[in-house]
Order: C-alpha cells, then structure tokens, then sequence
C-alpha cells in the first residue's frame, strides 16, 4: 500500500461561494465552510479537537467560541502561501501522535471587498531590510518580486507571453466548469489576455491571482474509511536565503526543488505517475516554474507541457481543475487541497479527471519556502 | 519622473543600516564583509553564512555593475513612484561579484532595458528635507 496504512486522512473539505464581495462577515464565512467539512467528515464540529488557522485571518478565537470547539492541540503554519500544504504535515504528525482526532484547518477572510493584500500586515520576512533597500525604490508587492524571478527565467530559458497566456486561460476554463468560482462564467480569451494592463512586466492583469472574499475548511484525522483520502506523503523544505531573492544563488532554487524530491523518494513513485496537480498559483510564471522544480518538466522545458492543452482537462497533466487561484478564488492554496480531495472522490462532474488516483498538490510562500504532497485513496 | 521627497524614510538610526546611509550621504556604496573570512555579504546580516563570524566591518565598493533581472512597473504602490511606469533592477556588481543590490532604474526609458546592461550609481536626496540619500542606477557613462 502506497504510503503505508498509518497515513493521517483528509475525511472532510468543505467551503463557501467565491466572490469579490460576499454577503456575510468573515466569521460566518468561516462557520459556513468549517460546517460543511464537518458534515463531509461524518463528525459533530464537538468532535473537533485540533486547530490550525491561518495565520492573519479570522482568529480561531472566534471559531471555538461560536462552535463551542474544545481544542487539545492548536497551532499556526506561518509561511505564507504554503501554510496549507505544510499544515497538512502538521495535522498528519498530530493524528499520528494521538495529540488530536480531527484537526481543522481553516481560513476565512474577506480578501476582495475588506481590506486588500497591499493593505493588510505583511507577514513576509525581512520586513526590516526590504524598507531600507526596496520599499524605497519603489518595490514592494509580491507581483514586483516574483517578476524578478519571471524576467530571469525568461533570460535564460526563453518564454513566450502565451505560453503564461495559455496558463491563464487554462485555469479559467477549468473555472467555466465550477461553479463556486469567482470567474464562473467569465470566459477569457488569448486577445483579452495579451492586452491586459501592464501590472510588473513581465506580469500583467491576468498573470496575477484574484483577491477572494469567502472561506475554506479542511479536516485531518487517524482515519482510512472508503471515502478518506490519504496523505500519502508530504513535505516541506525553504529556498537558499529564504527572505531574499536578490542574493539568493542558485537563483531559482526554491524550497519546492527539495519537498518535492522527497515526496518522489519517499513514496517511491515519480511525477509521471499522479494524474494532476494543483500548483500554487499566485502568477502565472509561479505555476510553470513550479511544474520545473517538482520535477513535471525538465529546467526550460516546461513551456512545451504547457502547449496544446497539456496542463488542460484531458491533456497529459490537468493542472488546478477547479480554476486555481488565478480564477477559483485566493484561498492561500486550501482550495488545491479541497480540489486534490474532490478528484481522488471523483465528485467533480464536468471538470473530473478520469479515474484520477493519485493527485499532487503545491504550496509556495514567502519568496521561495515550499510544500508539496501527493494524495491517493484507500485502494491505491 | 519619481518624487524623491515623497519616499518614505526608513529608520536611519537602524544600527543595522548607519553605515549603509552614511554611505550614500557621501555618494559612496558601502557593504559588509566579514572581518574573519573577508566575504563580501548582502543584504546586512549579523552573521557570515560562510564561517558564523558575527564581526563585519563596511566597505566601499565601486557603484558599477551589470542589469541581473529587473521589473517595469506599471502601477502605482509606493509613495515617491506615483508615476508609471517606471523600472527596478537587481545588479550584479562587477566586483566583488557575488553581490546584488537592488535599484530603481534612471536615466532610461523602461522598456529600453535588458539584463546584461551595464549600469552605474546615482546618488539623490530623499525625504520632505533630503534627509537621506538614495543610490538609484542609471546607464554606465550617461550624463547626471
Ligand atoms: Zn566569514
């Protein structure tokens, strides 16, 4: 049995509409979706007893005291955009000890119509050097930065602006058949995309990922009933000098290079064997350098798995079915996961990858740190 | 065109920084360097990465260095830089090459720059009273 048969589960995912401007505060955002993953786990929220919330978001606080939660274990994974993935290990590691049953991860936040990512604390490292050295030059957004890296990239490997066009439209098309998807509806086209407005070239509008309004929950637990979906490995590890891009040498290197590595060796299967992958997809560049790092593509060569629908439904890797975070909603990547599930249960009608049986799921955050794991069901 | 006098001024009194600032106040780039293994480190840290001394000292350098990657801007996101677009650049420097500084870009057209572009330091007062002075990069060899 891959992975063994003491991996932790995920037995319940559950979340709310996405939208730009939702109805509701945040707190009942997050009850909404934290409800829905327990009645998907089969469990009274009581039953609840581990919490990792995200960090900077609606509090668990708030949580315990509508739910009447009793947690014995709690804790926060702060590292951005890959605390979703990298809270998966933790909640894994804490079933198997016997600190908790059922760990909830959640995030809830009204990121669109309350306060918006420029306006909101910035959780970043290195707060300190980067107003001495680069809030004063002007830079001073995760768009700004990572164009670093895409500018790079494209010096040394090449890039043509339609293949991150075509990452763009693929994640929108994929969103066209979900209907929780904040872009649900909204087609986008090759045109529409190359005259997007110029937002850090080589980004523009639609290489960026949306500002959601709305919540996600996903529940850990010791458990391997017919429907869980197992953790069959997961790991985490941080790029060179992982508060800075500047000086980081090899350039690229990110933590993903790392994590995926050892997901692939632990659990002795490699990137051509999971059926998708959901890659954290705050730009477009992110995801192609992502699928580089985790070992789908080789260095440059991704572009070419990009190409003719390959990352698309029915191609040779579909690549965030539920329309990522470019056109799902940004739910900091507990919405790959929530997707992961939804496949490997094969409940995703229209967008469902065939007898998908093994999916990966990507996190990056903080200028470089990476997460990666591998889910599967109980037959694989 | 930026607006020096609307950039918002970090801590200058950042132990970490005074004599990164005192630098620029007399036109000169200066970082770290380890005073143990003599290498060159940036951005400031206590630590060398390379032996864990934590005594440093700061060195001049020659402001000269090629275009390593860069951004054009095309949005507004900082006081000083309401006007887009405009460019900032990671450069290498010539020497000691193992260091990048991090630079808005003048005395250019934005889409007129490419990596590999050599540059050099452009010293300008910032601040409501030019309290401090900001080392910015513009083509090698242009006029001021
Ligand atoms: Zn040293």
């Amino acid at each position: 049995m891959l992975g063994g048969s003491h991996t932790a589960s995920i037995t319940g995912v559950g979340n709310t509409k996405y939208s730009k401007k939702a109805d509701r505060s945040a707190g009942l955002l997050a009850i909404d979706a934290v409800m829905s993953a327990a009645r998907d786990a089969g469990i009274e929220p009581q039953e609840i007893d581990g919490l990792i919330p995200y960090p900077g978001h609606i509090g668990d606080d708030i949580l315990q005291a509508e739910l009447d939660l009793k947690p014995r274990f709690r804790t926060t994974v702060d590292m951005g955009g890959c605390s979703a993935v990298s809270a998966l290990r933790i909640a894994s590691l804490a079933v198997a000890s016997g600190a908790a049953k059922h760990v909830l991860l959640f995030r809830g936040l009204k990121g669109s119509s309350g306060l918006r990512k420029a306006d909101r604390p910035s959780f970043l490292p290195g707060q300190p050097f980067r107003r001495h050295l680069e809030h004063v030059h002007g830079l001073n957004t995760p768009a700004q930065r990572y164009a670093l890296l895409c500018q790079r990239y494209k010096h040394e490997y090449g890039l043509d602006r339609r293949t991150l066009g075509e990452i763009a439209l693929a994640a929108r098309a994929h969103a066209n058949l979900n209907p929780d998807a904040q872009m649900y509806g909204r087609d986008l086209t090759m045109d529409e995309y190359l005259a997007g407005r110029l937002i850090s070239d080589p980004y523009t509008l639609f290489d960026c990922c949306l500002e959601t309004d709305g919540a996600s929950a996903v529940i850990v637990s010791k458990r391997n009933d017919a429907r869980d979906i197992r953790i069959l490995s997961v790991a985490e590890a941080q790029g060179v000098s992982p508060d800075d891009i500047s000086n980081r040498e090899p350039f690229l290197d990110i933590g993903l290079t790392q994590a995926a590595n050892d997901v692939w060796n632990e659990l002795g299967v490699g990137p051509n064997d999971v059926d998708a992958a959901m890659i954290y997809d705050c730009f477009t560049f992110e995801v192609l350098h992502q699928l580089e790092e985790a070992g789908f593509a080789g260095h440059g060569k991704a572009a070419a798995l990009i190409a003719d629908g390959g990352i698309r439904l029915g191609g040779k890797l579909p690549v965030n079915t539920h329309g990522g975070m470019l056109s799902e909603g940004h739910q900091a990547g507990l919405n790959h996961v929530i997707e992961a599930v939804r496949q490997l249960r094969q409940e995703c009608g229209q967008r469902q990858v065939e007898d998908a049986r093994l999916v990966a799921v990507s996190g990056w955050g903080q200028l470089g740190d990476g997460s990666f794991a591998v889910l599967g069901g109980q037959n694989v | 065109m930026f607006e020096p006098e609307l950039i918002p001024l970090p801590d200058l009194s950042d132990p970490n920084f005074v004599p990164f600032w005192e630098g620029t106040k007399e036109h000169q780039l200066r970082i770290q360097q380890c005073e143990d293994c003599g290498t060159h480190r940036w951005p400031p840290r206590s630590t060398c990465r390379h032996c864990r001394s934590t005594a440093v000292t700061w060195v001049p350098v020659e402001p000269r260095g090629r275009v390593y990657s860069y951004t054009i801007v095309g949005r507004p996101t900082t006081k000083g830089y309401a006007n887009t677009p405009y460019a900032v650049a990671i450069v290498a420097l010539d020497a000691p090459s193992n260091i990048r500084i991090i630079g808005s870009v003048v005395g250019i057209e934005p889409s007129q720059l490419a990596i590999g572009m050599a540059l050099e330091g452009r010293f300008t007062p910032i601040g409501p009273n030019g309290e401090a002075t900001l080392m910015q990069w513009a083509p090698a060899g242009a006029q001021a």
